[in-house]
């Protein structure tokens, strides 16, 4: 905690010029800030948009709550943009699922909860790239453009992860949901239909998990929801690599717990530096 | 909310949100009546409705004054307070809006009364609920063909055309709301609800309400008249949008879940967001109407 919290307090806010993105659209652009991420945060919105030039819909859940400044600070590089405050979302999201009281129940309990729980509502789209405040990306991101744009109804498409995020092997997971699990779904980076989001069978999960007492994180979910048969991964060039370095081949980079500390700042400085040349980034 | 929790919560958000949320929300900061030309028509054949009470005064303020500002003048203002209002509260609606009528909570109930005798559920809910007044009475007291919905908490930040061309086929047009709020499901047989209807701010032909539809509705058993919340108004204009069609405003009009007006038409501040509505929207609005009228000097008015 402590050390987040330097690493906090040691970056600084992307010194991007403001990046206009549509009121609305069929896709969003999604993101959890908390207080000791928002920063980085930032840096990686800035380096999807300053690398892929798109304009989708930028909708950022406060989970802090943030200061004041903090919002400033966000408005000031993305003046279109939604922020969702925690508490505007506890007012809609238990009456709207009122029939699903474990999702409810979760959602009050864990912080992570709310990117699966409350964002697939309060986005505003169809369909969610939701992007982890631990990634940032180095170039044209154009297999994960190509995506987007295809708008193929029902999709899961994400990075690929190092191992398996459930607490059970694919066969128990089937064995007790049902369900058959794509092990290598990485919540990195991820682009989900959520046009039709199946709170039932995420309430029935939870009940299940909730009996088991374990605590399955928010990427297990989203593998049981993405399912064996329709999830996909965007290219090799997205996967998550044990490796601290950036690899030449690699348009994105998720930097794991043990990279965060002085890898993500020297990262951001590269994406500062490439910007620069775009126009992103004020010399 | 217990006076303990009141106080708790205004030191927050006064810490949160700094000064221009203390000034506007607690120094009750309204611009002067004199620097913007409020000279609205009497008649027109689109009239604009707000029903508002004494908490929020101050809002139905802003919000009347913005409209009537964006829209030029051109829509005959009616304001109908639900008998909360106090006498000083009633003479800063006449000094801003002259030309406006101003409905009160006693003529109101008299009419409505008389008016409404056939549909006993419909009286029912407008005896217990005050929401309920703009299903009933924005009807009742409208002369022209069509009525703008205009809640205290709704902000517009440049001129919200689509709202004031109304819908281009269907006799509704209403805000997107973010999920279905409503007091029954959407699918309540026989009866259907248009999804994600948000009756705060609506552009509606009054012509085409059918209240012998509600009542059967209510009469149906499908709610509790006694016990339902407020949300029954919303479930009424969702099941008229359903039966009779709906268009919606178009992205740009937003209900607010937290800061950020920019690319926003108009902005629709609930439950916890009206916070956002003194720290931001009044400040861009002051700025706004300094820039459409002339010289003007914001002042600070004690209402309480």
């Amino acid at each position: 905690m402590f050390m987040s919290f330097l690493r906090g307090r040691q970056l600084t806010t992307p010194d991007a010029r403001p990046i206009h993105t549509d009121a609305g659209g069929a896709v969003a652009v999604c993101a959890l800030l908390d207080r000791q991420g928002w920063k980085s945060c930032l840096w990686t919105l800035v380096s999807f948009y300053g690398f892929a030039q798109c304009k989708h819909p930028l909708v950022v859940y406060d989970d802090g709550p943030l200061s004041t400044s903090s919002h400033k600070a966000i408005l000031r590089l993305f003046p279109n943009a939604s922020i969702i405050d925690r508490r505007c979302a506890d007012l809609v999201i238990p009456r709207a699922l009122a029939d699903y009281p474990n999702c409810v129940r979760l959602r009050q309990t864990a912080q992570w909860a709310r990117r699966i729980i409350d964002l697939p509502l309060l986005c505003g789209a169809k369909r969610i790239l939701m992007l982890d405040d631990d990634v940032l990306f180095f170039k044209y991101p154009e297999k994960l453009l190509v995506r987007l744009a295809s708008g193929e109804a029902g999709e899961f498409v994400s990075g690929r992860a190092m191992d398996n995020p459930c607490a059970h092997s694919p066969d128990q997971v089937f064995e007790r949901f049902g369900v058959h699990i794509n092990e290598w779904v990485s919540r990195g980076v991820m682009l989900a239909d959520v046009s039709e989001f199946p709170y039932g069978p995420l309430d029935h999960w939870l009940d299940g998990l909730e009996r088991d007492s374990r605590s399955w994180g928010e990427q297990a979910l989203w593998t049981m929801y993405a399912d064996n048969n329709r999830s996909a991964f965007v290219g090799r060039e997205n996967d998550v690599k044990a490796s601290p370095d950036l690899e030449l081949e690699s348009v994105s980079k998720r930097y794991l717990a043990r990279d965060r500390g002085t890898s993500y700042g020297e990262g951001a400085m590269r994406v500062r530096e490439e910007l620069l040349s775009r126009g992103v980034f004020e010399r | 909310m217990s006076a303990l929790k009141s106080v708790r919560h205004d030191v927050k958000a006064t810490w949160h949100h700094g000064w221009p949320y203390f000034q506007h929300r607690y120094l009750h900061r309204l611009p002067s009546p004199d620097s913007y030309e409020t000279n609205t028509p009497m008649e027109g054949q689109l009239e604009v409705h707000l029903l508002t009470c004494a908490r929020d005064f101050q809002m139905a303020v802003w919000a009347a004054l913005n409209l009537t500002v964006v829209s030029r003048n051109k829509l005959p203002l009616v304001i109908h307070e639900d008998g909360t209002l106090s006498r000083r509260m009633l003479a800063i609606f006449r000094r801003y809006f002259p030309k406006a009528r101003i409905v009160t909570a006693g003529e109101a109930t008299a009419a409505s009364e008389a008016a409404y005798s056939r549909y006993p559920c419909l009286l029912s809910l407008r005896r217990r609920l005050k929401p309920f007044w703009k299903l009933t009475d924005f009807a009742l007291f409208c002369k022209a063909p069509r009525f703008i919905i205009l809640d205290s908490d709704q902000l517009f930040f440049s001129t919200p055309h689509e709202l004031l061309r109304g819908p281009a086929q269907a006799p509704y047009l209403f805000l997107r709301d973010l999920v279905s709020t409503y007091s029954v499901p959407l699918a309540c047989e026989p009866w259907q609800l248009a999804p994600r209807v948000a009756c705060g701010l609506g552009n509606v032909d009054k012509r085409r309400l059918n209240f012998e539809r509600m009542e059967s509705f209510l009469r149906a058993g499908t709610v509790d008249i006694e016990r339902c919340d407020m949300w029954i108004e919303q479930t009424l204009w969702a099941l008229e949008c359903a039966c009779s069609g709906v268009e919606y405003l178009p992205e740009s009009y937003a209900i607010a879940l937290g800061p950020g007006w920019e690319g926003k038409r108009a902005k629709h501040y609930i439950g916890p967001s009206r916070d956002y509505f003194f720290s931001e929207g009044i400040p861009v609005v002051e700025r706004m109407l300094r820039e459409e009228g002339s010289e003007s000097q914001v002042v600070a008015e004690t209402l309480v």
